[in-house]
């Protein structure tokens, strides 16, 4: 038994020498490879993390770069008077005064007579439409007057602002009704991160249009009756 | 006496071998850890030069100058969002003006309108004459709009009468718009 271990010690002892010069060179590539997997793989990973980072955080520069360029890019008066235009066409709130000046121009441009007037305002009190699209004021109207002189009031009413829209007309030689709605929207809410965009030529275009459209707001309020005869005139002008 | 005696052991060819095996081992274990720490320095560098935080900078300065002109961006903003929905409004809204004038031209003289009801959807109207050929040259003309989907889509005789005292026709229609 004591020599059977003895020829395994000694054939240990003989493997060992044959092989001690390999022992050192053969733990250094272990652990060469080790640091790789442990620190280098790693460390590649984190460097395409870095670089996607870094492309992304390239692409919102850009962006914000650009939004910078829009906004340093406006004329602030001209962007007030946009504003201001913009606002006329589509009012923040029930304008119901500058619904009665736009009826009150309409009328007395094409020579018709308003009779009587409902208004469906709706509640008056504050209510959160930011995010409504459009809201309306109804409006059904009384004119005195035939088809030429309606299709006129028609036609100068879709040129006036605020924007409105004729939902129904009902005529006959004398007497005409029509429906028409008022369109307001509320101030949206503004996101901090959404883009910047520059007005579009689309929208500048439609800009130089509304322009041109009759501003019935500019004109006073009346201080008296709002009905009026087809040969008088407008009661908000002075 | 044999002079030809050689004193120095041969070296076999399993020796040589062993010995160019053992060279290699240790190139690559003194070769293995300086790629190692190379690739690692790279990388390092590499990912160093890459990292975001001069743009993130960059991002902070342009995020301040927007803020200071917050008051243009929302004022942009707005003016869009009102241009938007004012295209959006006057692209849905039917020119009934147009509507009435296409119509009007389409009149004969002698035919004239008692009655004419529009809405987004139909259109209804009653007219009168004293001419029978009036009032078929205008249906005519309203058929011919209609094949032509020109203000109106449909139309449908609702009445034809004759007033005696008046002694005028009458005829209603109805159409879709």
């Amino acid at each position: 038994m004591e020599s059977r271990i003895n020829t395994e010690i000694q054939s240990l002892r003989i493997i060992y020498n044959r092989n001690k010069h390999y022992i050192i060179p053969v733990v250094v590539i272990f652990v060469s490879i080790v640091l790789v997997i442990l620190v280098v793989i790693p460390q590649f990973k984190t460097l395409l993390k870095v670089r996607e980072q870094a492309k992304q955080a390239s692409i919102v520069l850009d962006r914000l770069k650009k939004d910078l360029g829009v906004l340093e890019s406006q004329d602030k008066e001209i962007l007030e008077s946009q504003l201001r235009t913009s606002n006329l066409a589509l009012p923040t709130n029930k304008e119901v005064g500058g619904i009665l000046n736009a009826l009150y121009t309409a009328a007395e441009r094409s020579g018709v007579s308003i009779g009587r007037f409902s208004f469906q305002v709706g509640n008056l009190g504050s209510e959160d439409k930011s995010n409504v699209k459009f809201s309306t004021i109804g409006l059904s109207l009384s004119l005195d007057s035939g088809i030429l002189a309606i299709n006129s009031f028609i036609d100068i009413i879709g040129k006036t602002l605020p924007i409105s829209d004729i939902s129904a007309i009902k005529t006959d030689d004398n007497v005409s009704n029509i429906s028409l709605l008022f369109y307001y929207r509320a101030l949206p809410q503004t996101n901090v991160s959404s883009r910047i965009m520059p007005i579009s030529q689309k929208n500048l275009e439609l800009l130089s249009k509304i322009n041109d459209y009759n501003n019935a707001t500019e004109i006073a309020l009346p201080a008296e009756s709002a009905s009026v005869s087809a040969k008088s005139t407008n009661p908000f002008l002075p | 006496m044999n002079t030809n005696v050689n004193l120095v052991l041969p070296k076999d060819k399993k020796f040589l071998e062993q010995q160019k095996r053992l060279i290699i081992v240790r190139i690559a274990a003194i070769v293995s850890p300086m790629v190692v720490g190379i690739i690692s320095l790279i990388i390092f560098l590499v990912t160093q030069a890459v990292n975001p935080v001069s743009l993130k900078k960059q991002q902070e300065e342009t995020i301040n100058k927007i803020t200071k002109l917050q008051d243009t961006k929302i004022k942009l903003f707005i003016v869009n969002d009102r241009l938007d929905k004012i295209n959006e409004l006057l692209e849905k809204r039917r020119n009934f003006s147009d509507d009435i004038n296409i119509l009007l031209s389409k009149t004969p003289n002698e035919v004239f309108f008692e009655n004419l009801e529009f809405d987004n959807l139909a259109l209804l109207l009653t007219v009168y004459s004293a001419s029978l050929r009036g009032i078929d040259e205008f249906i005519n003309n309203l058929i011919d709009m209609a094949e032509k989907k020109e203000v109106i889509l449909s139309l449908v005789i609702d009445t034809l009468t004759f007033d005696k005292d008046k002694n005028n026709y009458s005829v209603s229609l109805k159409s879709k718009l």
